[in-house]
């Protein structure tokens, strides 16, 4: 058990400390030695020191000393608890869940707290300076109150240290490199631990002033926190050693917190007061602050860090086992019973608020608020201080008017009215809301339910709101002439939006547009009208009711709403499911059997702060809440009014269920339409309900509304975060879902392309398989026919065959006619050759004949030519002679 | 309990913000028309009960949100719908761009067999007609979907657009009936218990 020893190490750095007297810096350089992961913290811590708890130191060092060495025995006897408060943090939700019930019975058994030993006060004081509990406050989660000693094991173990460093390294972007190299397993419920000393402590030491440390410490984890240029600076100034930077920080830091000192008021004996609820927006828990301010950049990271995961996976085994442990449950008691009592407790005023923020909404809002503050750069602050100062001058000069008014004592109704007014009190909102908010948040309430005066609402808003800077103008100025792709949607929509007379809705649209101009990621959404129109009205000019805007919308968290995929109504639609179960369970049963959703009625009511359908004075006494108490407010509104008219509810169907929630929820609230009973339970300004409508024929009894809104339904922040947790898981589950469906859906599509395909080709395959079964039909049909023929071949082949066996048969057979042919034949040839000689033979001869005749012929012929050539001669010689010669001649040639 | 009628029908009204849809369905259901409409934050919801062809339908019509922003809230609503009006502005050409987008919306949100109709409001600003009726009916035709030009002002065709669409789904419908009641012929009450059923359904999505 390292933490062990370091315990005992650190004890006795403490009582070494103790002894040692006011020599601090001396001692934190040995403490550096020791934990190391959190110079920068004991920087800061010493930086606050002179700035006003010396005193207190003395008293501390005189106390210690009165105790003695009791210091280490003290803690040492702690060990064990230490270490059942670290398997504490896995029960956290369990614990929450308890605290949730009880917190409700404020009981006053603080007496029982105030028995405490002194020792244990002491150390832990000790302890505080040392810059632990800053580390406390970085994750001042307050879901969860534990045994401060436990809380002193946290802050001396190293381990829950580390735990602690990464929280707020993580989460702040802590220019602290300590903090940020310090990567163990952050659990929430750590986190929860240490914030809860916090609390605990000032309160148990009330009487000994010690809280005063307290705050200091506070103060430097909101320097630290929230001032991170600042810190910055300082390191970097000063290469830091354990020696030199105490003193070198403790000069750079401390004009911040007098600076916020200052704002709060000059009056030094206020000072202590007033610090406090300065010092108390530092531990602003990281969930909030991311929520409101840091998540706007980043929603959905920020969201996923305040799941409490970790909190879910914390099952009872281990409370069981701890149990057995004699002294965890004593502590384990003790918590339960110091947590209660927060709220009655008035003597310690930061433990208060604290506590106060968990489960009461304006000290909350009010919390998110300066922390929102504390984060702007010094210029913004100096910016919005000279807004602030300029109102107040406003609500003086106005007060002047009012009191000339008195004078003249010329009384009409409308004035009678204003008298009625508690001017003081809201002199004091004005002079000093932080005072207001952090010490009387339930006057403050009180007098808020019953509705800011109209003549000042719109300087306690942007009181409130801590909006109106000259920085905030400038930026709209400088917008204003900046195109903007809403423009046309923007104007369309305004012919939409009811509230603002004609003449204002130039101013309603230049508002619109300069925010969609200012916050590109929100832009423009429908529903936005509903919100600046109200702001406008009750503004001095557009420039205001612009601060007011881009107040509500980061500041207040608003922006959430109307960002894409509108993560925050999702949300506060969960939340108000939740409530609304949790109010009225027959209610809730009711509608979702209807097949009722919220989403079907409630999306407008948020989105426009119920201004979509209900009449501006509601809207306006809502607006009253909204900026005390921030958005969450809404919740109790929608919820009363759930509540109020679940008779008329539970009694529809469908159809007229959705109407009437949409259309008449309001209408409860008719001047005359409640019983008496609940107007005298209301009891208080019954006359200070808005007469008549615009129409001027319905007057609603807003007070009253308001009143029920306020007082019938309890909503903590404790509530609210618990759900946001459940919500984030589901909707972290259900984005898992659907992120697996739409990867399916892709999958599916491409599967059924292929599909197609395949059935493409199946069908081309198909054609094939027909066309080739056609040919084998085909080619079967055409073997038949071959075998057919071949068959008749065949036959044929047979018969030829028998054919010619018949004819070889017959030729075998003995011919009778076969030699008589033949005989003949050869007789006949041999005649005939024999005749052919003959006949040859004779032609031999004739032809001798012809050649013996041609011989004759031939001799003739001659003898012939001789005859004539003598006749010729002797026709010469006798010419009567020569043709008997002739003659002659021609008989002998006959 | 579902005596008073024959079939229930859920209708979703989608289309860019600003086209008319919530005019149209004043229209139809109240018979009313009014210029300054306050735009529509998440859903609005509107029942009208008609005749057709002798049966009594009821018809459950739910206006939705046309800004981008919302389609957290309305996606939710489409999965229940019997039938989807995409309305579009026929003097707004992005309007009309946007009828592709809302198609892809139907195609992720809704059931494969919800059934389609394409409007073209406000047809009665014929001077300022940017999308002529040739090119949304081709568009309509090739995405199987009925097409009407209506006009909220003049009432013109607004009572048609429902009532082909509702006459549609009643054909379907009993076209899916018949097949049921083939095989199972006591199950009459079958229309009216699925239309039941579906409001249900469509309630409990979100």
């Amino acid at each position: 058990m390292s933490s062990d020893k370091s315990i005992e190490k650190n004890t006795d750095t403490i009582a070494s400390e103790v002894h040692e007297g006011d020599n601090h810096s001396n001692n934190l350089g040995s403490m550096e030695e020791e934990i190391k992961s959190t110079p920068s913290d004991q920087y800061e811590e010493i930086a606050i020191i002179p700035t006003e708890p010396l005193h207190s130191d003395k008293e501390l060092n005189d106390k210690q000393q009165s105790l003695g060495h009791e210091a280490p025995t003290n803690v040492s006897r702690e060990e064990p608890i230490g270490i059942s408060g670290d398997e504490d943090t896995q029960i956290t939700e369990q614990n929450v869940n308890e605290q949730r019930q009880e917190t409700r019975e404020p009981s006053s058994e603080i007496d029982l707290n105030e028995p405490l030993d002194v020792e244990k006060d002491v150390t832990t004081d000790v302890q505080a300076p040392n810059g632990l509990n800053i580390e406390k406050e970085y994750d001042a989660v307050k879901e969860n109150e534990k045994v401060y000693a436990d809380t002193k094991e946290v802050v001396s173990s190293p381990e829950n240290r580390e735990v602690t460093g990464k929280n707020s390294g993580g989460e702040k972007s802590s220019s602290s490199k300590f903090l940020d190299d310090e990567s163990g397993t952050t659990t929430a419920a750590n986190a929860n631990d240490i914030s809860i000393s916090s609390e605990v402590t000032p309160e148990r030491s009330s009487e000994n002033d010690n809280n005063q440390i307290h705050i200091t410490n506070e103060v430097a984890a909101g320097i630290n926190l929230n001032e991170n240029k600042e810190q910055k600076a300082a390191i970097e100034d000063g290469p830091v050693t354990a020696e030199n930077l105490s003193s070198e920080t403790a000069r750079k830091v401390p004009p911040i917190p007098t600076q916020i000192i200052n704002e709060k008021g000059d009056n030094s004996s206020e000072n202590e007061v007033s610090a406090i609820p300065t010092t108390s927006s530092p531990p602003l828990p990281p969930r909030q602050n991311v929520a409101t301010s840091t998540s706007p950049k980043l929603p959905p990271r920020g969201k996923q860090r305040e799941q409490p995961p970790k909190t879910k996976n914390a099952v009872p085994p281990p409370l069981e086992e701890e149990m057995k442990s004699e002294k965890f449950r004593k502590n384990f008691e003790e918590t339960k019973r110091n947590s209660y009592h927060h709220v009655p407790l008035t003597g310690s005023k930061t433990a208060q608020l604290e506590s106060t923020a968990e489960i009461n909404l304006i000290a909350s809002r009010y919390r998110k608020t300066s922390h929102h503050l504390n984060k702007e750069g010094e210029e913004t602050r100096e910016s919005l201080q000279e807004g602030q100062s300029f109102l107040k001058s406003t609500f003086t000069s106005f007060l002047e008017n009012l009191s000339e008014y008195n004078e003249v004592e010329n009384v009409n109704e409308e004035d009678r009215e204003m008298f009625k007014i508690d001017w003081s009190f809201w002199t004091q909102v004005v002079n000093d809301y932080a005072t207001v908010a952090s010490n009387e948040p339930e006057n403050l309430e009180a007098h808020v339910t019953n509705g800011i005066p109209p003549q000042i609402r719109g300087i306690i808003w942007q009181l409130m709101a801590n909006s109106k800077s000259r920085e905030m103008e400038d930026i709209y100025e400088t917008l204003l002439d900046t195109e903007c792709l809403h423009e046309a949607t923007i104007r369309r929509d305004l012919r939409r939006t009811k509230f603002v007379a004609e003449d204002k809705m130039e101013s309603l649209y230049k508002v619109i547009k300069v925010y969609s101009v200012y916050d590109p990621d929100v832009g423009y959404t429908q529903g936005m009208g509903f919100i600046a129109a109200p702001l406008l009205i009750n503004c001095e000019n557009e420039a205001e009711s612009f601060g007011l805007l881009v107040g509500l919308m980061k500041n207040y968290g608003l922006r959430e709403l109307f960002l894409p995929g509108m993560p925050g109504l999702m949300l506060m639609l969960y939340q108000f499911d939740r409530l609304l179960e949790e109010h009225s369970p027959s209610l809730y049963n009711r509608l979702i059997r209807e097949g009722i959703s919220s989403t079907m009625y409630a999306t407008q009511w948020f989105l426009t702060f119920f201004a979509y359908k209900f009449p501006l004075e509601f809207v306006l006494r809502i607006f009253d809440i909204v900026f005390v108490e921030g958005i969450e407010v809404l919740l109790k509104f929608a919820v009363n009014l759930m509540l109020k008219n679940e008779e008329t509810l539970v009694k529809l169907r469908f159809d007229e269920l959705l109407d009437f929630l949409k259309d008449e929820l309001f209408n409860y609230y008719l001047m005359g339409n409640q019983d008496d009973a609940s107007v005298v339970q209301m009891g208080l300004s019954n006359g200070n309900s808005f007469k008549g409508n615009d129409d001027g024929t319905f007057s609603y009894n807003v007070d009253l509304f308001v009143h029920d809104a306020m007082t019938g339904v309890y909503i903590t922040p404790l509530t609210l975060r618990r759900y946001r947790g459940e919500y984030v898981e589901i909707h972290e589950k259900e984005q898992k879902k659907e992120d697996h469906y739409e990867s399916l859906r892709i999958q599916n599509h491409q599967l059924q392309r292929e599909a197609q395909k395949l059935e493409h080709d199946y069908s081309i395959l198909n054609k094939e398989n027909i066309s080739a079964a056609n040919e084998l039909i085909q080619n079967r049909l055409n073997m038949e026919m071959l075998l057919d023929e071949k068959n008749d071949l065949i036959n044929t082949i047979t018969d030829i065959k028998s054919q010619i066996e018949e004819e070889i048969r017959k030729q075998n057979l003995p011919n009778p006619d076969a030699s008589l042919p033949k005989a003949d034949l050869r007789e006949d040839l041999e005649r005939t050759i024999s005749r052919n000689n003959e006949v040859m033979r004779e032609n031999g001869q004739l032809e001798e004949r012809i050649t013996e005749l041609q011989a004759e012929i031939d001799e003739l012929i001659n003898i012939n030519k001789e005859q004539v050539s003598t006749a010729s001669l002797l026709e010469r010689d006798s010419k009567a002679k020569g043709r008997k010669g002739w003659t002659g001649f021609k008989k002998v040639f006959k | 309990m579902n005596s008073e009628y024959d079939y229930l029908f859920k209708l979703l009204l989608i289309g860019n913000s600003g086209v008319g849809k919530s005019c149209l369905l004043l229209r139809f259901s109240d018979d009313t028309y009014t210029n300054d409409y306050i735009s529509t934050i998440g859903v609005d919801f509107k029942i009208k009960t008609v005749e057709l062809d002798g049966k009594t339908v009821k018809l459950q019509i739910w206006d939705t949100a046309g800004q981008e922003r919302f389609r957290t809230i309305t996606s939710s609503y489409y999965r229940g719908s019997h039938g989807i009006i995409i309305v579009y502005d026929v003097t707004d050409q992005e309007s009309f761009n946007g009828v592709k987008m809302w198609l892809q919306e139907i195609d992720r949100y809704a059931t494969s067999t919800v059934l389609k109709l394409l409007v073209g409001n406000k047809c009665d600003l014929k001077d300022k007609r940017v999308v002529e009726y040739d090119v949304a009916k081709e568009f309509a035709d090739a995405n199987k979907m009925p097409f009407l030009e209506t006009s909220a002002l003049d009432s013109t065709n607004v009572e048609d657009a429902f009532l082909t669409m509702a006459r549609q789904i009643k054909e379907s419908m009993s076209q899916q009936n018949l097949n049921e009641t083939t095989q199972k012929k006591e199950d009459k009450g079958n229309v009216n218990l699925k239309g039941q059923s579906l409001t249900n359904t469509g309630g409990g999505c979100c």
